[in-house]
């Protein structure tokens, strides 16, 4: 056709959507259920759970200071404040439903929902 | 040699304010990573224009800079090994000279986001960050495209510029 694109170049394109798509459905039906726990990990190593139905405010604590702390408000969780420098985690608004993660990169912070009932695909993807 | 220092000299200012343009631009679908990645342009051009070494330069120092400048460390680390796999995709596709530079540019634009989702992936020492990779791989895809179809317009309108050099 001209320097640029080729017939061969739309097809790659096409695939690589094609295998986004997959992807995309393939991680997204493990969240259709709502999640009941929220798991808090601190690099890596578990800080500690609650309970998503009682709402509540948790400040998280690494060696002595307060660097995140979220709310846990009608069945949804979200950061309300960081120190870290790009607030991020802040701008990921909230969460509700199994497999949902809020992610704080700086701080090596990350806040998942998990549900108590494992279904059929997290058990084969753990 | 000089025109070849004064030529990278441009490019890396070039690739610069590109960083800090990009930096203003504010994008947010609620996920960290999606980016426009304007620089990129300027990677495939070198790339295309002047060889392999050069590019790889350019992407590498230019992700240092402009990560002091308008990010943190680990903003440096995270970009570093997003810029580091989009540069040996590209460099791989463009050697295998099965494509034109629109689907480089795409399969760059993918991999940059790969490369930064294994990086947050080991610091969190979490493997389900992986959710985000269809979204982001959705992303890479949109701007490759974008990025690939201006680059190629670039240099078929400037190319001769390359070629009178030394």
């Amino acid at each position: 056709m001209n320097k640029i694109i080729s017939k061969r170049d739309i097809i790659f394109i096409l695939i690589l959507l094609a295998i986004a798509l997959l992807f995309y459905f393939f991680a997204y039906k493990n969240i259709q259920n709502d999640g009941d726990i929220v798991k808090v990990t601190v690099n890596g190593e578990l800080y500690d759970t609650y309970p998503l139905s009682e709402d509540r405010e948790v400040d998280i604590v690494i060696s002595g200071e307060v660097k995140n702390s979220f709310e846990i408000k009608d069945n949804a969780v979200h950061m309300c404040d960081a120190d870290c420098p790009d607030k991020l985690c802040i701008k990921q608004g909230q969460i509700s439903r199994d497999g949902q993660m809020i992610v704080c990169l700086p701080n090596k912070v990350v806040i998942e929902i998990e549900s108590e009932e494992e279904d059929y695909v997290d058990s084969i993807s753990k | 040699m000089a025109r070849k220092t004064a030529f990278m000299g441009v490019f890396l200012a070039l690739a610069l304010i590109l960083s800090y343009i990009e930096s203003l631009i504010p994008i947010n679908f609620g996920i960290p990573g999606i980016k426009l990645g304007l620089t990129n342009i300027l990677i495939l051009i070198v790339l295309y224009e002047k060889g392999a070494k050069e590019a790889l330069i350019l992407s590498v120092v230019r992700v240092v800079l402009a990560g002091f400048m308008f990010s943190n460390l680990f903003g440096i680390l995270y970009s570093l090994a997003g810029c580091l796999l989009s540069f040996l995709v590209m460099f791989i596709m463009k050697k295998s000279d099965l494509f034109r530079i629109i689907a480089v540019s795409t399969a760059g634009g993918v991999a940059h986001n790969l490369g930064q989702i294994a990086v947050a992936a080991v610091v969190v020492e979490n493997i389900n960050m992986f959710i985000y990779f269809p979204v982001l791989m959705i992303s890479g895809i949109i701007t490759g495209i974008v990025i690939g179809l201006l680059a190629g317009e670039i240099i078929i309108r400037t190319g001769k510029i390359f070629d009178t050099e030394g």
